[in-house]
């Protein structure tokens, strides 16, 4: 699973709570995800980690809302949210991690080594945006060396969070 | 973001998020048939690459739209691309981005 690029369940009668958010979050190299004429009504947090992902259809659904940090998906080109019930758009979309000169974050930098380093560099900044999509519902802790962060930090930043010690 | 489509038409959007201004690749916006009573600034004027822009079935008129800072940018791009594309698409509907010339003509 680890090497799945595309998956595509349009056209079935998956529910939000059908859909394994979190699992999601964890492919590495999926790029495209078509969840078309479904029922589902919420997104989970967990799908901003996806962070490959180019392609995101979520066109003919149910949605009232969207996970605040949906722009951490640095890479995603192609967003379908036609025909859904939103009454707003998260203010992170297109812009959160934008001050990358035209990388997406995790580019920057690669291997657990360049993490630590980078780590060192925010620690103290409020990776607000970051955080969040942490997926706290979810509990997970993952490696970040897969999926480091960006060389700069988000213009986006709140001066204090102290979960931020979990990094 | 790298985000150059998106459709959010057919939803209850009552507003655009300004910080769409910031996506500099974003070429297509679909937000047909919403709530919208205008489009932000911050888009016309950040989003340098838009040249598809569909509003229409909104609240949105013209007037607002031509009193937007950027907008005249944006229709000078849009007209850009459409001379150098030349097909029959020229001098398109309102659906297909906002044609002033046309909308006048109507």
């Amino acid at each position: 699973m680890q090497g799945l690029h595309k998956l595509r369940c349009s056209h079935n009668a998956l529910s939000g709570a059908g859909v394994p958010w979190t699992t999601l979050g964890l492919l590495p190299a999926l790029e495209q995800l078509l969840l078309d004429h479904n029922t589902i009504a919420a997104v989970g947090p967990c799908i901003c980690q996806a962070t490959a992902l180019r392609v995101l259809d979520l066109s003919h659904n149910a949605l009232t809302e969207l996970p605040p940090d949906l722009g951490a998906l640095a890479r995603l080109e192609s967003l379908d949210l036609s025909r859904n019930q939103l009454s707003a758009l998260p203010d992170s979309l297109g812009a959160v991690f934008d001050g990358l000169g035209g990388k997406g974050w995790g580019e920057g930098l690669v291997g657990s080594e360049g993490l630590e380093v980078e780590v060192r560099r925010i620690r103290g900044w409020v990776w607000r945006d970051f955080i969040k999509t942490r997926c706290e519902e979810c509990q997970t802790t993952r490696s970040f060396a897969t999926h480091p962060l960006s060389a700069r930090p988000p213009t986006r930043l709140t001066p204090t969070l102290p979960t931020l010690a979990t990094l | 973001m790298a985000l150059r489509s998106l459709d959010v038409s057919h939803n209850k959007l009552a507003a655009l998020p300004t910080s769409l201004g910031r996506a500099t690749r974003l070429h297509t916006l679909s937000a047909a048939s919403n709530r919208l009573r205008g489009v932000p600034r911050e888009l016309l004027e950040g989003a340098t690459a838009l040249v598809a822009l569909t509003l229409s079935d909104n609240g949105v008129t013209m007037q607002q739209l031509l009193e937007v800072p950027g907008f005249e940018a944006y229709q000078a791009r849009r007209k850009g691309r459409l001379d150098k594309i030349v097909d029959a698409k020229l001098g398109a509907d309102f659906d297909e981005g906002i044609d002033y010339e046309r909308f006048h003509r109507h």
